[in-house]
């Protein structure tokens, strides 16, 4: 890619995040989580320290204290996406977090145990109040798939379904669409 | 919208149809028998030279860490065991064609087959935790389910904008869509397909039941670990298309096998770790296509 005069190239890194997957990073990035069913895509910045994570979450709590593969889990994984977070820079309390998935099979009854779309968006919503984290927008619910992406140079968050593209919010300028 | 079309029009009509190699459709038929046994098992299979040396070598994958290379198929069903061979003989014939995209269900290329094998290791391990005695013959009952979308996705190309609007307008699940649309759904046209091949009757209504478990006239077992293997697939988002989550699930299903939903979360978590250990079968290697 060429860059027009006093334009600024930014050589972004690519991150796709599927199930259980949890990255932080310190540069810009565009993170992705892609295909998303009642599992929950949480993208989160502090823009102004340049660190942005991001985790899939699929079950609400981790089934034992030290459970294995703590990235599964909303109460393990976000713990340890603010902490990485922390300690390559951000503060917690300037982190902005856009989250989307939680489908359910159609005709779920809500209150079930089966709608675990339902139980994991309640699950990571608490968790990242109890890190003081700013929800600033989500995409949750429903019986479709989608992918949300954030494009750290620019703060734009969008999700993805199969009719479309929308923009969701800007976790740079704390916008919402 | 066309509902003048048979079964029969839906699968002559359809191009480049999969197939399954007569081999493998005669080592799920004979596991299935009373008189299936090592060798008529071998035997079959090494009618097929190709399938043969992709079985042997995902007989020698990581996956079974055996301590030394399997030379032959009687050894593989000797050390494997047949239901294990006749598994992988059946991944090893369906991974060329349930890895091309299918349009019509805005499935991206491998995202057929990720939600295939899921449903596949999923229907296995509910079937352990049911505690049923022939778990791994729902393997291949969850391997093959949704075989009836690569007949019907290019009849539904660019149409699931609209059949998602008809269904959020008649409150319809996607297959009941698709029975409006063509006069029969994917279960359907899977079941006919799987028909026309000769498989085992288990095998055909796990196919053809696979949303609506309560409607198979037999007890199933397979009907229903395939059923709720296929809602924990798409719960944790293996490969998802256009169609999404808009299934029912019938709960009953868990009841028949002596599950209820309090076991959801250690099912899907479980699953899971079966799915990635699964996938050292093709750490090493790329199955070619056929």
């Amino acid at each position: 890619m060429v860059a027009a005069r006093g334009e600024r190239l930014t050589v972004c890194t690519q991150v796709v995040l599927n199930m259980g997957a949890l990255q932080v990073v310190h540069q810009p990035t565009s993170m992705t989580c892609p295909g998303l069913g009642s599992c929950i895509g949480i993208l989160a910045s502090d823009p102004e320290a340049e660190v942005h994570g991001g985790v899939v979450v699929m079950l609400p709590s981790a089934p034992t204290p030290g459970a294995a593969n703590p990235e599964r889990f909303a109460d393990t994984a976000i713990a340890k996406m603010i902490e990485q977070m922390v300690e390559l820079g951000a503060s917690a309390e300037n982190i902005r977090a856009a989250i989307a998935g939680g489908a359910c099979m159609f005709g779920t009854l809500s209150a079930s145990p089966l709608d675990l779309g339902a139980r994991n968006a309640v699950a990571v919503k608490q968790q990242l109040r109890k890190h003081g984290v700013t929800v600033l927008a989500e995409d949750i619910g429903g019986d479709h798939t989608r992918s949300i992406r954030y494009d750290s140079p620019t703060g734009q968050v969008t999700i993805t379904n199969v009719i479309g593209e929308k923009p969701l919010c800007n976790l740079r300028d704390g916008g919402v669409a | 919208v066309n509902p003048t079309l048979t079964l029969e029009d839906i699968v002559n009509k359809t191009p480049d149809l999969p197939t399954i190699p007569a081999a493998a459709l005669a080592v799920v038929r004979e596991t299935e028998s009373a008189t299936g046994n090592a060798n008529t098992v071998a035997s079959h299979l090494a009618q097929d030279q190709a399938l043969t040396a992709r079985v042997l070598r995902l007989s020698n994958s990581a996956y079974y860490g055996l301590q030394r290379q399997v030379m032959d198929l009687q050894e593989a069903v000797v050390v494997l065991g047949m239901r294990s061979v006749r598994n992988l003989a059946m991944v090893a014939a369906t991974y060329p064609w349930l890895t091309k995209p299918l349009k019509g269900y805005c499935l991206g290329p491998k995202e057929m087959w990720t939600h295939a094998f899921g449903t596949a290791v999923g229907a296995q391990l509910i079937a352990s935790k049911a505690k049923l005695a022939e778990s791994d013959r729902m393997f291949t009952a969850g391997l093959l389910h949704n075989i009836g979308k690569v007949a019907l996705s290019i009849w539904l190309e660019n149409k699931i904008p609209a059949m998602l609007a008809l269904a959020t307008r008649d409150n319809l699940t996607f297959n009941q869509v698709e029975r409006k649309l063509l006069g029969y759904d994917h279960a359907e046209v899977g079941a006919y397909m799987a028909e026309q091949w000769n498989l085992p009757k288990p095998l055909i209504q796990a196919i053809r039941y696979h949303h609506e478990p309560n409607e198979c006239p037999d007890t199933n077992t397979t009907v229903d670990c395939v059923h709720i293997a296929d809602f924990l697939t798409m719960s944790m988002g293996f490969g998802l298309g256009g169609d999404g989550l808009r299934y029912d699930f019938q709960e009953e299903a868990l009841a028949r096998l002596g599950l209820d939903a309090t076991v959801f979360d250690e099912l899907a978590n479980g699953f899971v770790d079966s799915v990635c250990q699964y996938e050292e079968l093709f750490q090493d290697m790329q199955l070619e296509a056929a």
